[in-house]
């Protein structure tokens, strides 16, 4: 079966302590330099301030955790050029200012709160030019998430924390948990869709066969256990149940003649009544 | 209906782009230099965003019309396609598009003029009497999405003042309001696809009923429109013959066989790289888990079955439909040959039974 899971990526402490009591978070494990925190489906990282660091965050969970399906959310303060303090929203464009790239989140579920573009930059913003937001981990952790995820699977979920009325010298890891804490409800709400999304990703490879006992039977080579894997469920998806006791089965010598034998069993889906049921 | 919409900021300002999102006043509208930095990017998942596609509004720069691939054709030497939209609104579980494209977004080239102006220069290069075909779609619906796009009304008007350029509009869609709305036209075609409708409520999730589809046919008709009828893909059940034969008898029976311009048939196909996207999208999908044949690079039927539901499926509409108005889509035409007459022997064998 495989597994799923949701990712919080954080830079900072202040970011994390209102998410960590809000989903009843357990500190798991530390590098030395992260902490990684847990319950059940949920991780979250605390990965200090910076694109790399975020990259790094999800390098490191990505390998701690073995689970298949992964779904990514970079929480965290950001300044704006247009919203107030407290307003919280989804990056639906994230744009790396020092190398001028830009990367696009997909949105496949419904979100009825704000969107809007992420400005990644190297040293904090303090003009804010345009009415964007402004951070310092997208870039660097969208890259990183969307090597192991596909794009409708990462997302960036920013609080405004400074703006040109209120300097970036007024922020305070007390104002920080504060502003993170009022938007939680938003922030569980984007968590479920994600954990919808990574389910229905799943589900997809629910219908695979059990091939421990043909694998107990016959030596089978790496190619030939994907052959096997494939017809087996294939099989299942069409609806027929094979019989690893048959006939032609037993009569097997190794994994090739069973991996010819289910292929010719699979063929007479022409033959028979099978095609109705596609 | 669109939640997110991405506008190239060269096109930002285009009559075209601000008119369709004039009728999307909540959605989401985000910018980008080029399309290509959002639509089908690597690690993107086509069956996600299936669920909830956006809108991309963008220009073609290059590459208006293309040769179409052989055997598109219906009678005309001289064949091309154009695709100002990418992706459809339907979600047909044999369409290439899937296997094609990493995202489910639906492109448009809000440039329509500019496909135009190739279209009209490319006619132009042929002898006056010499019919010159354009397709439009292939890689989408043509009329899906024509109360956004409009895509049909401004071509039909293009395609009006031409000698010798004649346009299909291959659709699913029941959307012909920029059609009825005018006078038919001797070098156009409305062409539509169908299924017959038990295999179509499986395998063709959003696509307008059969019935739906034959009463917006009528009403082209009506009003004096050439009709094209596209059976394919021919998918095979193992009563294709009463399905197929109830499809072909309500179709004839329901149309003015005059004003039919053309019937193609074509089995279901697929390039295999496609198909093989494709099943790792829908794992779970019983039309995709089907034991298809490989031959040359595409997947389909095993050549038995093809060659058979062909066959049938020709001798049944030659009893409703002059000969010559009916058409083959085959595969690339060099491998036509080795299709002709398989040996059912090497196709099928029965073997003892292993499932329960």
């Amino acid at each position: 079966m495989n597994k799923q899971s949701i990712n919080l990526i954080v830079a900072l402490e202040a970011e994390a302590l209102p998410l960590i009591e809000f989903f009843g978070l357990k500190q798991l494990q530390s590098n030395g330099h992260m902490n990684l925190y847990a319950k059940e489906r949920l991780n979250l990282v605390v990965s200090g301030i910076g694109k790399e660091s975020a990259a790094n965050a999800v390098d490191w969970i990505h390998t701690e955790l073995p689970d298949q399906n992964k779904a990514w959310l970079n929480v965290g303060i950001a300044g704006h050029g247009a919203l107030d303090v407290g307003d919280g929203f989804l990056a639906n464009r994230i744009t790396d200012e020092a190398i001028e790239k830009s990367w696009y989140p997909v949105f496949t579920f419904v979100h009825h709160g704000r969107s809007g573009p992420l400005t990644t930059v190297d040293d904090v913003e303090t003009e804010y030019p345009h009415p964007v937001g402004y951070d310092m981990e997208a870039s660097g952790y969208f890259i990183a998430a969307n090597r192991i995820s596909t794009a409708e699977m990462v997302h960036s979920y920013k609080v405004v924390s400074d703006n040109p009325q209120a300097s970036v010298l007024t922020i305070t890891p007390a104002m920080v948990s504060e502003i993170i804490e009022d938007n939680l409800n938003e922030i569980r709400d984007i968590v479920d869709e994600l954990d919808k999304l990574v389910s229905h990703v799943t589900q997809r490879h629910s219908l695979q066969e059990n091939i421990g006992p043909f694998l107990g039977r016959w030596k089978f080579s790496v190619t030939q256990v994907h052959q096997l894997k494939k017809l087996l469920q294939k099989s299942k998806v069409l609806g027929y149940e094979v019989n690893i006791e048959s006939d032609s089965l037993r009569n097997c010598q190794n994994a090739r003649a069973v991996i010819k034998v289910l292929n010719h069993c699979l063929n007479s889906h022409w033959l028979d009544s099978g095609a109705s049921n596609v | 209906m669109y939640k997110y919409i991405y506008v190239e900021t060269d096109i930002s300002a285009h009559p075209r782009t601000i008119e369709i999102l004039r009728r999307f006043p909540q959605a989401c509208i985000i910018g980008c230099d080029r399309y290509t930095e959002v639509f089908n990017r690597k690690a993107q998942d086509f069956r996600l965003q299936k669920q909830q596609p956006a809108l991309i509004l963008a220009r073609k720069h290059t590459g208006h019309i293309q040769v179409a691939p052989s055997g598109y054709g219906v009678g005309g030497h001289y064949n091309f396609y154009f695709s100002p939209m990418l992706n459809c609104l339907y979600d047909c579980r044999y369409c290439f598009l899937q296997g094609m494209y990493r995202s489910a977004s639906h492109v448009i080239f809000v440039n329509y003029e500019d496909f135009s102006k190739a279209i009209l220069t490319k006619a132009a290069k042929f002898s006056k009497d010499e019919q010159v075909w354009f397709f439009s779609g292939y890689d989408c619906d043509s009329l899906a999405l024509e109360p956004i796009a409009g895509m049909a009304k401004f071509f039909l008007d293009e395609f009006e003042a031409s000698g010798n350029a004649w346009l299909e509009v291959r659709t699913k869609s029941t959307q012909i309001r920029s059609l009825i709305g005018r006078n038919s036209m001797r070098n156009v075609v409305c062409a539509f696809s169908l299924t017959p409708s038990e295999i179509s409520k499986r395998i063709e999730p959003r696509v307008p009923s059969v019935e739906k589809r034959l009463a917006a046919m009528l009403r082209l008709q009506e009003r004096g429109w050439s009709i094209g009828l596209r059976f394919d893909p021919l998918i095979y059940v193992t009563d294709y013959r009463q399905q197929y034969q109830n499809l072909f008898e309500t179709t004839f029976s329901a149309l003015d066989s005059q004003l039919i311009h053309s019937v193609s048939i074509g089995v279901f196909r697929l390039p295999r790289d496609f198909y093989k996207v494709m099943t790792r999208l829908y794992p779970d999908d019983a039309f995709l888990a089907q034991p298809f044949v490989r031959q040359d690079g595409q997947i389909s039927y095993p050549l038995l079955l093809e060659s058979e539901m062909k066959k049938w499926c020709l001798t049944q509409l030659t009893r409703y439909i002059d000969g010559q108005k009916l058409f083959i889509a085959e595969l690339a035409a060099s491998n036509s040959q080795a299709r002709i007459d398989p040996d059912p022997s090497k196709e099928i064998t029965n073997v003892a039974p292993i499932f329960s």
